[in-house]
Protein backbone atom coordinates (compact mmCIF):
# COMPACT_ATOMS: atom_id res chain seq x y z
CA UNK A 1 0.00 0.00 0.00
CA UNK A 2 1.83 3.28 -1.25
CA UNK A 3 2.72 6.17 1.07
CA UNK A 4 -0.71 8.49 0.33
CA UNK A 5 -0.40 11.03 3.11
CA UNK A 6 -1.27 14.72 2.61
CA UNK A 7 2.42 15.46 3.00
CA UNK A 8 3.00 12.92 -0.04
CA UNK A 9 0.78 14.29 -2.31
CA UNK A 10 2.16 18.09 -1.77
CA UNK A 11 5.43 16.27 -2.54
CA UNK A 12 3.96 14.35 -5.78
CA UNK A 13 2.39 17.91 -6.48
CA UNK A 14 5.56 19.88 -5.84
CA UNK A 15 7.64 17.14 -7.99
CA UNK A 16 9.58 16.57 -4.55
CA UNK A 17 8.82 13.14 -4.52
CA UNK A 18 11.75 10.39 -5.48
CA UNK A 19 11.37 8.70 -8.75
CA UNK A 20 9.65 5.27 -6.58
CA UNK A 21 7.77 7.20 -4.87
CA UNK A 22 5.94 9.24 -7.68
CA UNK A 23 5.43 5.73 -9.42
CA UNK A 24 4.17 4.27 -6.61
CA UNK A 25 1.01 7.14 -6.09
CA UNK A 26 0.81 7.71 -10.18
CA UNK A 27 -0.03 3.20 -10.17
CA UNK A 28 -2.67 4.30 -6.95
CA UNK A 29 -4.22 7.36 -8.75
CA UNK A 30 -5.07 5.03 -11.96
CA UNK A 31 -6.71 2.88 -9.33
CA UNK A 32 -8.46 5.16 -6.78
CA UNK A 33 -10.65 7.73 -8.20
CA UNK A 34 -11.51 8.94 -4.60
CA UNK A 35 -7.45 9.75 -4.51
CA UNK A 36 -7.32 11.63 -7.46
CA UNK A 37 -10.08 14.54 -6.04
CA UNK A 38 -8.52 14.94 -3.35
CA UNK A 39 -5.22 15.64 -5.40
CA UNK A 40 -7.43 18.01 -7.02
CA UNK A 41 -8.86 19.41 -4.38
CA UNK A 42 -5.06 19.98 -2.86
CA UNK A 43 -3.38 21.94 -6.57
CA UNK A 44 -6.16 24.19 -6.05
CA UNK A 45 -5.22 25.41 -2.86
CA UNK A 46 -1.49 24.37 -3.37
CA UNK A 47 -1.99 27.33 -6.29
CA UNK A 48 -2.42 29.79 -3.92
CA UNK A 49 0.67 30.13 -2.45
CA UNK A 50 1.96 30.46 -6.01
CA UNK A 51 0.83 34.33 -5.48
CA UNK A 52 3.74 34.74 -2.69
CA UNK A 53 6.59 33.69 -5.17
CA UNK A 54 8.82 36.37 -5.51
CA UNK A 55 10.88 36.65 -8.74
CA UNK A 56 13.25 39.62 -8.23
CA UNK A 57 15.87 40.11 -11.03
CA UNK A 58 19.74 40.15 -9.77
CA UNK A 59 21.46 43.57 -9.34
CA UNK A 60 23.28 43.94 -12.55
CA UNK A 61 26.86 42.46 -12.39
CA UNK A 62 26.23 40.46 -9.58
CA UNK A 63 28.09 37.24 -11.06
CA UNK A 64 31.16 39.47 -12.11
CA UNK A 65 31.20 41.38 -8.45
CA UNK A 66 30.58 37.75 -7.01
CA UNK A 67 34.04 36.19 -8.57
CA UNK A 68 36.09 39.74 -8.23
CA UNK A 69 35.23 39.52 -4.39
CA UNK A 70 35.83 35.71 -3.88
CA UNK A 71 39.29 35.93 -5.73
CA UNK A 72 40.25 39.49 -4.06
CA UNK A 73 39.53 37.57 -0.94
CA UNK A 74 41.50 34.46 -1.65
CA UNK A 75 44.55 36.35 -2.75
CA UNK A 76 44.15 35.08 -6.21
CA UNK A 77 44.86 38.90 -7.67
CA UNK A 78 45.66 37.27 -11.08
CA UNK A 79 42.12 36.70 -12.54
CA UNK A 80 42.12 36.16 -15.81
CA UNK A 81 38.59 36.24 -17.37
CA UNK A 82 36.50 38.04 -14.91
CA UNK A 83 37.23 42.11 -15.93
CA UNK A 84 33.65 43.43 -16.41
CA UNK A 85 33.28 44.05 -12.65
CA UNK A 86 33.05 48.33 -12.27
CA UNK A 87 32.79 48.67 -8.37
CA UNK A 88 35.36 46.92 -6.18
CA UNK A 89 33.31 44.74 -3.36
CA UNK A 90 35.26 45.68 -0.54
CA UNK A 91 36.61 49.64 0.13
CA UNK A 92 40.33 50.28 -0.56
CA UNK A 93 40.94 52.58 2.45
CA UNK A 94 39.31 54.51 4.89
CA UNK A 95 39.47 58.18 6.49
CA UNK A 96 40.01 58.66 10.15
CA UNK A 97 40.25 61.68 12.00
CA UNK A 98 41.85 63.24 8.96
CA UNK A 99 44.09 60.14 8.15
CA UNK A 100 43.85 57.75 5.30
CA UNK A 101 44.16 54.28 6.80
CA UNK A 102 44.65 51.30 4.96
CA UNK A 103 42.40 48.01 6.50
CA UNK A 104 44.06 46.06 8.37
CA UNK A 105 43.45 42.76 6.07
CA UNK A 106 45.42 44.60 3.88
CA UNK A 107 48.26 43.76 6.02
CA UNK A 108 47.75 40.12 7.51
CA UNK A 109 46.00 39.25 4.18
CA UNK A 110 42.84 38.26 5.20
CA UNK A 111 39.40 39.81 4.01
CA UNK A 112 36.38 41.26 5.51
CA UNK A 113 37.77 42.54 8.82
CA UNK A 114 38.09 45.79 7.94
CA UNK A 115 40.51 46.55 10.40
CA UNK A 116 42.80 49.69 10.41
CA UNK A 117 45.60 50.27 12.42
CA UNK A 118 43.85 52.58 14.59
CA UNK A 119 41.50 49.92 15.69
CA UNK A 120 44.34 47.43 16.32
CA UNK A 121 46.10 50.22 18.88
CA UNK A 122 42.95 50.68 21.06
CA UNK A 123 42.39 47.11 21.42
CA UNK A 124 46.27 46.54 22.34
CA UNK A 125 46.00 49.48 24.42
CA UNK A 126 42.61 47.78 26.29
CA UNK A 127 44.38 44.77 26.39
CA UNK A 128 47.49 46.35 27.99
CA UNK A 129 45.30 48.47 30.53
CA UNK A 130 43.52 44.82 31.74
CA UNK A 131 46.51 43.04 32.35
CA UNK A 132 48.24 45.38 34.24
CA UNK A 133 44.95 45.94 36.79
CA UNK A 134 44.91 41.97 36.66
CA UNK A 135 48.77 41.45 37.10
CA UNK A 136 49.20 42.84 40.95
CA UNK A 137 46.26 40.85 42.38
CA UNK A 138 47.43 37.94 40.53
CA UNK A 139 51.09 38.15 41.81
CA UNK A 140 49.46 38.83 45.28
CA UNK A 141 47.83 35.75 45.26
CA UNK A 142 50.62 33.75 43.98
CA UNK A 143 52.87 34.98 47.19
CA UNK A 144 50.28 33.98 49.39
CA UNK A 145 49.69 30.77 48.56
CA UNK A 146 53.83 30.08 47.83
CA UNK A 147 54.14 31.46 51.16
CA UNK A 148 51.28 29.11 52.81
CA UNK A 149 52.81 26.58 51.39
CA UNK A 150 56.27 26.73 52.42
CA UNK A 151 54.41 26.88 56.56
CA UNK A 152 52.70 24.00 55.19
CA UNK A 153 55.99 22.13 54.53
CA UNK A 154 57.58 23.18 58.15
CA UNK A 155 54.90 22.55 60.03
CA UNK A 156 55.55 19.00 58.46
CA UNK A 157 58.50 18.75 59.10
CA UNK A 158 58.83 19.71 62.64
CA UNK A 159 56.31 17.37 63.37
CA UNK A 160 58.02 14.94 62.29
CA UNK A 161 61.28 15.68 63.94
CA UNK A 162 59.10 16.36 67.21
CA UNK A 163 57.83 12.68 66.82
CA UNK A 164 60.72 11.05 66.48
CA UNK A 165 62.10 12.76 69.44
CA UNK A 166 59.16 11.96 71.52
CA UNK A 167 59.39 8.03 70.50
CA UNK A 168 62.89 8.12 71.84
CA UNK A 169 62.07 9.86 75.05
CA UNK A 170 64.79 12.68 73.89
CA UNK A 171 63.18 15.85 75.08
CA UNK A 172 65.20 18.72 75.78
CA UNK A 173 65.04 22.08 76.93
CA UNK A 174 64.46 23.80 74.28
CA UNK A 175 61.84 21.00 72.44
CA UNK A 176 64.52 19.54 70.59
CA UNK A 177 67.50 18.29 72.55
CA UNK A 178 70.84 17.53 71.38
CA UNK A 179 69.66 14.21 70.79
CA UNK A 180 67.58 15.86 68.33
CA UNK A 181 70.75 16.54 66.47
CA UNK A 182 71.51 13.34 66.39
CA UNK A 183 68.19 12.94 64.62
CA UNK A 184 68.82 15.14 62.19
CA UNK A 185 71.98 13.67 61.18
CA UNK A 186 70.18 10.70 60.11
CA UNK A 187 67.37 12.23 58.83
CA UNK A 188 69.58 14.02 56.68
CA UNK A 189 73.09 12.82 55.50
CA UNK A 190 75.48 13.92 55.49
CA UNK A 191 76.45 14.08 58.93
CA UNK A 192 76.49 17.20 60.08
CA UNK A 193 79.38 19.42 62.16
CA UNK A 194 79.23 21.39 65.27
CA UNK A 195 79.50 24.48 63.20
CA UNK A 196 75.98 23.85 61.70
CA UNK A 197 74.53 24.91 65.37
CA UNK A 198 72.20 27.78 65.01
CA UNK A 199 71.01 30.01 67.86
CA UNK A 200 69.30 33.65 67.54
CA UNK A 201 71.86 35.93 65.88
CA UNK A 202 73.55 38.16 68.29
CA UNK A 203 72.68 35.96 71.27
CA UNK A 204 75.66 35.84 74.04
CA UNK A 205 75.38 33.53 76.86
CA UNK A 206 77.52 32.97 79.56
CA UNK A 207 76.74 30.43 82.18
CA UNK A 208 78.35 28.67 84.63
CA UNK A 209 77.32 25.80 86.21
CA UNK A 210 78.40 24.42 89.31
CA UNK A 211 78.19 20.18 89.07
CA UNK A 212 79.77 19.87 92.49
CA UNK A 213 83.28 19.86 92.66
CA UNK A 214 84.03 22.76 89.96
CA UNK A 215 82.42 25.33 88.61
CA UNK A 216 82.14 25.93 84.83
CA UNK A 217 81.96 28.83 82.89
CA UNK A 218 81.14 29.05 79.17
CA UNK A 219 80.94 32.27 77.41
CA UNK A 220 79.32 31.86 73.81
CA UNK A 221 79.17 34.30 70.75
CA UNK A 222 77.22 33.80 68.22
CA UNK A 223 78.34 34.71 64.56
CA UNK A 224 77.01 35.17 61.05
CA UNK A 225 78.99 32.95 59.23
CA UNK A 226 78.67 31.03 55.53
CA UNK A 227 79.28 27.15 55.57
CA UNK A 228 79.52 24.59 53.32
CA UNK A 229 76.19 22.93 55.27
CA UNK A 230 74.62 26.09 54.37
CA UNK A 231 75.32 25.26 50.92
CA UNK A 232 74.73 21.33 51.10
CA UNK A 233 71.22 21.53 52.76
CA UNK A 234 70.08 24.59 50.57
CA UNK A 235 69.73 26.91 54.13
CA UNK A 236 67.96 24.50 56.28
CA UNK A 237 68.59 24.75 59.79
CA UNK A 238 68.80 21.49 61.12
CA UNK A 239 69.52 22.23 64.49
CA UNK A 240 69.69 23.73 68.18
CA UNK A 241 71.00 22.42 70.62
CA UNK A 242 70.66 23.82 73.88
CA UNK A 243 73.15 21.49 75.85
CA UNK A 244 76.70 21.42 74.20
CA UNK A 245 78.79 18.88 74.99
CA UNK A 246 82.00 19.13 76.11
CA UNK A 247 84.63 16.08 75.80
CA UNK A 248 86.59 18.20 78.42
CA UNK A 249 84.01 18.61 81.01
CA UNK A 250 81.96 14.96 80.42
CA UNK A 251 79.00 16.03 81.48
CA UNK A 252 76.35 18.43 80.13
CA UNK A 253 76.54 21.81 80.58
CA UNK A 254 72.34 23.30 80.13
CA UNK A 255 72.40 26.76 78.91
CA UNK A 256 69.61 29.13 80.51
CA UNK A 257 66.85 28.97 79.23
CA UNK A 258 65.55 31.22 76.24
CA UNK A 259 61.93 31.88 74.82
CA UNK A 260 61.77 28.70 72.44
CA UNK A 261 59.27 31.16 70.09
CA UNK A 262 62.45 33.42 69.66
CA UNK A 263 65.09 30.52 68.60
CA UNK A 264 64.89 29.48 64.79
CA UNK A 265 65.33 25.71 63.76
CA UNK A 266 64.39 25.67 60.33
CA UNK A 267 64.35 28.12 57.70
CA UNK A 268 64.04 28.13 53.83
CA UNK A 269 66.90 29.15 51.82
CA UNK A 270 66.71 33.12 51.35
CA UNK A 271 69.29 32.60 48.23
CA UNK A 272 68.61 31.87 44.47
CA UNK A 273 72.15 30.34 44.74
CA UNK A 274 70.76 27.77 47.41
CA UNK A 275 67.24 27.23 45.89
CA UNK A 276 69.19 24.84 42.95
CA UNK A 277 67.32 21.86 42.90
CA UNK A 278 64.80 23.33 45.72
CA UNK A 279 61.73 21.06 45.41
CA UNK A 280 59.89 23.05 47.72
CA UNK A 281 57.79 25.68 46.64
CA UNK A 282 60.00 29.16 47.69
CA UNK A 283 58.73 32.23 47.65
CA UNK A 284 61.84 33.90 46.95
CA UNK A 285 61.00 37.87 48.47
CA UNK A 286 61.60 36.43 51.93
CA UNK A 287 62.03 33.11 54.46
CA UNK A 288 59.57 30.62 56.25
CA UNK A 289 61.22 30.78 59.58
CA UNK A 290 60.15 27.23 61.86
CA UNK A 291 60.83 28.38 65.87
CA UNK A 292 61.52 25.79 68.18
CA UNK A 293 57.87 26.33 69.38
CA UNK A 294 56.82 25.11 66.75
CA UNK A 295 55.33 28.06 64.78
CA UNK A 296 56.28 29.38 61.65
CA UNK A 297 56.12 32.90 60.11
CA UNK A 298 57.12 34.05 56.98
CA UNK A 299 59.89 36.92 57.43
CA UNK A 300 60.58 39.33 54.79
CA UNK A 301 63.63 39.78 53.21
CA UNK A 302 64.50 42.49 54.13
CA UNK A 303 64.50 40.97 58.09
CA UNK A 304 66.45 37.80 57.05
CA UNK A 305 69.01 40.57 55.44
CA UNK A 306 69.78 39.60 51.48
CA UNK A 307 72.71 37.53 52.43
CA UNK A 308 72.10 33.55 52.95
CA UNK A 309 73.45 33.64 56.90
CA UNK A 310 74.37 30.82 59.52
CA UNK A 311 74.50 31.38 62.70
CA UNK A 312 77.48 29.44 64.01
CA UNK A 313 78.37 29.42 67.75
CA UNK A 314 82.02 30.05 68.83
CA UNK A 315 82.76 29.62 72.10
CA UNK A 316 85.07 32.11 73.44
CA UNK A 317 85.96 31.30 76.40
CA UNK A 318 85.78 28.05 78.78
CA UNK A 319 87.18 28.63 82.35
CA UNK A 320 87.15 26.25 85.09
CA UNK A 321 87.01 26.95 88.96
CA UNK A 322 87.25 23.83 91.46
CA UNK A 323 84.71 24.01 93.95
CA UNK A 324 86.35 24.78 97.38
CA UNK B 1 47.48 14.58 -13.73
CA UNK B 2 45.53 17.32 -15.91
CA UNK B 3 41.78 16.31 -15.33
CA UNK B 4 40.39 19.38 -17.22
CA UNK B 5 41.13 17.22 -20.40
CA UNK B 6 39.46 14.14 -18.84
CA UNK B 7 36.58 16.09 -18.19
CA UNK B 8 36.34 17.79 -21.49
CA UNK B 9 36.28 14.33 -23.12
CA UNK B 10 33.63 13.37 -21.03
CA UNK B 11 32.34 16.34 -21.76
CA UNK B 12 32.23 15.55 -25.56
CA UNK B 13 34.17 18.75 -25.92
CA UNK B 14 31.07 20.84 -25.51
CA UNK B 15 31.07 23.89 -23.86
CA UNK B 16 31.28 24.64 -19.98
CA UNK B 17 28.16 26.19 -20.18
CA UNK B 18 26.76 22.51 -20.91
CA UNK B 19 28.70 20.99 -18.21
CA UNK B 20 26.92 19.54 -15.14
CA UNK B 21 27.43 21.30 -12.19
CA UNK B 22 29.45 18.41 -10.55
CA UNK B 23 32.04 18.51 -13.47
CA UNK B 24 32.64 22.36 -13.18
CA UNK B 25 33.53 21.80 -9.39
CA UNK B 26 35.48 18.78 -10.03
CA UNK B 27 37.53 21.08 -12.90
CA UNK B 28 38.10 23.72 -9.72
CA UNK B 29 38.88 21.95 -7.02
CA UNK B 30 41.37 20.40 -9.47
CA UNK B 31 42.82 22.83 -11.94
CA UNK B 32 41.73 26.46 -9.66
CA UNK B 33 40.23 26.54 -12.80
CA UNK B 34 38.41 30.57 -12.72
CA UNK B 35 36.03 30.01 -15.89
CA UNK B 36 34.50 26.97 -14.38
CA UNK B 37 33.84 28.93 -10.90
CA UNK B 38 32.53 31.73 -12.71
CA UNK B 39 30.38 29.29 -14.81
CA UNK B 40 28.63 28.18 -11.28
CA UNK B 41 28.14 31.62 -9.93
CA UNK B 42 26.31 32.87 -13.08
CA UNK B 43 24.73 29.56 -13.19
CA UNK B 44 22.90 30.00 -10.25
CA UNK B 45 22.81 33.46 -10.17
CA UNK B 46 18.96 34.46 -10.30
CA UNK B 47 17.94 31.50 -8.34
CA UNK B 48 20.20 31.56 -5.48
CA UNK B 49 20.10 35.48 -5.37
CA UNK B 50 16.14 35.18 -5.47
CA UNK B 51 16.13 32.41 -2.72
CA UNK B 52 18.22 34.63 -0.48
CA UNK B 53 15.84 37.53 -1.19
CA UNK B 54 13.56 35.34 -0.25
CA UNK B 55 15.09 34.21 2.96
CA UNK B 56 16.23 37.53 4.11
CA UNK B 57 14.09 39.67 2.93
CA UNK B 58 16.62 42.70 2.04
CA UNK B 59 18.24 42.84 -1.43
CA UNK B 60 21.15 44.44 -0.02
CA UNK B 61 22.20 41.50 3.07
CA UNK B 62 20.77 39.15 -0.04
CA UNK B 63 23.62 40.19 -1.99
CA UNK B 64 26.22 39.82 0.50
CA UNK B 65 24.99 36.52 1.11
CA UNK B 66 25.31 35.52 -2.17
CA UNK B 67 29.07 36.84 -2.30
CA UNK B 68 29.84 35.39 1.07
CA UNK B 69 28.20 31.98 -0.32
CA UNK B 70 30.25 31.50 -3.04
CA UNK B 71 33.59 32.76 -1.11
CA UNK B 72 32.52 29.69 1.35
CA UNK B 73 31.98 27.68 -2.10
CA UNK B 74 35.91 28.77 -3.17
CA UNK B 75 37.50 28.19 0.22
CA UNK B 76 35.56 24.65 0.97
CA UNK B 77 35.40 22.90 -2.66
CA UNK B 78 38.50 20.85 -1.46
CA UNK B 79 35.87 18.96 1.12
CA UNK B 80 32.64 18.63 -1.56
CA UNK B 81 32.19 14.90 -2.11
CA UNK B 82 32.33 14.67 -5.56
CA UNK B 83 29.71 11.57 -5.17
CA UNK B 84 27.11 14.17 -3.98
CA UNK B 85 24.91 16.77 -6.00
CA UNK B 86 26.28 20.41 -5.96
CA UNK B 87 22.97 21.99 -5.24
CA UNK B 88 22.07 20.83 -2.39
CA UNK B 89 25.66 21.50 -0.50
CA UNK B 90 25.12 25.12 -2.68
CA UNK B 91 21.91 25.66 -0.88
CA UNK B 92 23.61 24.14 2.54
CA UNK B 93 25.88 26.82 2.37
CA UNK B 94 23.82 29.78 1.38
CA UNK B 95 21.19 29.24 4.13
CA UNK B 96 24.10 28.72 6.51
CA UNK B 97 25.39 32.06 5.19
CA UNK B 98 22.02 33.79 5.14
CA UNK B 99 21.11 32.21 9.10
CA UNK B 100 24.96 33.83 9.36
CA UNK B 101 23.43 37.76 8.19
CA UNK B 102 20.43 37.44 10.21
CA UNK B 103 22.60 36.85 13.47
CA UNK B 104 24.94 39.69 12.57
CA UNK B 105 21.65 41.77 11.66
CA UNK B 106 19.95 41.54 15.38
CA UNK B 107 17.20 43.47 14.45
CA UNK B 108 16.47 41.72 11.10
CA UNK B 109 12.52 40.94 11.48
CA UNK B 110 12.00 44.65 12.35
CA UNK B 111 14.35 45.39 9.14
CA UNK B 112 12.86 43.31 7.13
CA UNK B 113 9.66 43.63 7.30
CA UNK B 114 10.55 47.88 6.61
CA UNK B 115 12.46 47.33 3.77
CA UNK B 116 10.33 44.43 2.38
CA UNK B 117 8.32 46.94 1.29
CA UNK B 118 11.04 48.71 -0.28
CA UNK B 119 12.71 46.14 -1.87
CA UNK B 120 10.10 44.82 -3.64
CA UNK B 121 9.36 48.30 -4.69
CA UNK B 122 11.03 47.75 -8.21
CA UNK B 123 9.98 44.20 -8.38
CA UNK B 124 6.63 45.56 -7.25
CA UNK B 125 6.65 48.15 -10.04
CA UNK B 126 7.57 45.53 -12.53
CA UNK B 127 4.95 43.77 -11.26
CA UNK B 128 2.12 46.24 -11.89
CA UNK B 129 3.71 47.03 -15.37
CA UNK B 130 3.17 43.38 -16.09
CA UNK B 131 -0.36 42.90 -14.65
CA UNK B 132 -0.79 46.38 -16.92
CA UNK B 133 -0.34 44.57 -19.81
CA UNK B 134 -1.60 41.13 -18.53
CA UNK B 135 -4.60 42.91 -17.15
CA UNK B 136 -5.78 45.02 -19.92
CA UNK B 137 -8.60 43.29 -19.70
CA UNK B 138 -9.08 42.54 -16.08
CA UNK B 139 -10.77 44.91 -13.90
CA UNK B 140 -9.26 47.32 -11.44
CA UNK B 141 -11.24 46.68 -8.79
CA UNK B 142 -9.83 42.86 -9.42
CA UNK B 143 -6.36 44.20 -9.91
CA UNK B 144 -6.25 45.73 -6.52
CA UNK B 145 -7.86 42.32 -4.66
CA UNK B 146 -4.72 40.29 -6.49
CA UNK B 147 -2.34 42.59 -5.26
CA UNK B 148 -3.42 42.82 -1.95
CA UNK B 149 -3.89 38.72 -2.23
CA UNK B 150 -0.15 38.27 -3.21
CA UNK B 151 0.89 40.77 -0.56
CA UNK B 152 -1.07 39.00 2.13
CA UNK B 153 0.38 35.70 0.76
CA UNK B 154 3.77 36.94 1.00
CA UNK B 155 3.28 38.39 4.42
CA UNK B 156 1.60 34.60 5.68
CA UNK B 157 4.97 33.12 4.52
CA UNK B 158 7.03 35.73 6.10
CA UNK B 159 5.49 35.21 9.63
CA UNK B 160 6.27 31.43 9.60
CA UNK B 161 8.62 29.89 12.10
CA UNK B 162 12.07 30.25 11.05
CA UNK B 163 12.10 26.08 10.20
CA UNK B 164 9.11 25.91 8.54
CA UNK B 165 9.36 28.62 6.15
CA UNK B 166 13.26 27.03 5.37
CA UNK B 167 11.06 23.92 4.03
CA UNK B 168 8.48 25.86 2.13
CA UNK B 169 10.91 28.20 0.50
CA UNK B 170 13.37 25.05 -0.28
CA UNK B 171 10.76 22.74 -1.50
CA UNK B 172 7.85 24.81 -2.61
CA UNK B 173 9.60 28.13 -4.27
CA UNK B 174 13.04 26.79 -5.11
CA UNK B 175 11.28 23.62 -6.58
CA UNK B 176 13.72 20.70 -4.38
CA UNK B 177 13.20 17.13 -3.75
CA UNK B 178 12.02 16.12 -0.12
CA UNK B 179 15.32 14.32 -0.22
CA UNK B 180 17.39 17.62 -0.78
CA UNK B 181 15.80 19.82 1.41
CA UNK B 182 16.45 17.20 3.95
CA UNK B 183 20.10 17.20 2.88
CA UNK B 184 20.54 21.22 2.46
CA UNK B 185 18.71 21.43 6.49
CA UNK B 186 20.40 18.25 7.68
CA UNK B 187 17.10 16.98 9.05
CA UNK B 188 15.88 13.69 8.22
CA UNK B 189 13.28 13.38 5.18
CA UNK B 190 10.35 12.69 7.28
CA UNK B 191 11.19 16.00 9.01
CA UNK B 192 10.90 17.96 5.85
CA UNK B 193 7.30 16.59 4.87
CA UNK B 194 6.13 17.03 8.15
CA UNK B 195 7.34 20.39 8.68
CA UNK B 196 5.96 21.49 4.74
CA UNK B 197 2.68 20.14 5.61
CA UNK B 198 2.90 22.00 8.89
CA UNK B 199 3.67 25.14 6.77
CA UNK B 200 0.64 24.71 4.16
CA UNK B 201 -1.90 24.05 7.10
CA UNK B 202 -0.43 27.18 8.84
CA UNK B 203 -0.83 29.37 5.95
CA UNK B 204 -4.34 27.95 5.03
CA UNK B 205 -5.31 29.30 8.66
CA UNK B 206 -3.88 32.81 8.04
CA UNK B 207 -5.09 33.13 4.77
CA UNK B 208 -8.49 31.86 5.72
CA UNK B 209 -8.40 29.06 3.24
CA UNK B 210 -10.40 25.96 3.17
CA UNK B 211 -8.33 23.24 5.01
CA UNK B 212 -6.38 20.79 3.28
CA UNK B 213 -7.75 17.33 2.41
CA UNK B 214 -6.63 15.67 5.24
CA UNK B 215 -8.87 18.10 6.97
CA UNK B 216 -11.69 18.38 4.92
Amino acid sequence: MPDCSPAQLIGYLLNALDEEEREEIEQELVRCPELRKKLQRLKRRLAVLELGRREIAPPPGLADRTCQFVFQSCGCLAIRHTTKATSPALPASRDVAGFRLSPLSDYLGGHGANWSFADLVVSALVVLIVVSLLFPALAEVRFRSRVLACRENYRELYQAVHQYQNVNALAGAAGIAQANFAVAKQFLTPPLSWSAIRRCPGMVVESSVNDGSRSVKVSESWVESETAFDREFGGVLLGYSPVIHTASLGSAIPYEQVSLAAIPLWRDSPHPRDCQGWSWNHEGRGENWLFADGHVAFLPRHRTNERPTVLQAVISSVSFTNSP
Amino acid sequence: MDTAPRLEWLNHGAPRAEWSDEDLVREYQQTGEPRAFEELVRRYERELYNYLCQYLGDAEMAEDAFQATFLQVHRKCSQFDSGRRFRPWLYAVATNQAIDAQRRNRRHRLVSLDQQSRMYTESHDLGCLIDLVEGQEMDPEEHVELNERKEDVRQAVDQLPESLRQVLLLVYYQGMKYREAAEVLNIPVGTVKSRLHTAIRRLEYHLKLPRSPSHA
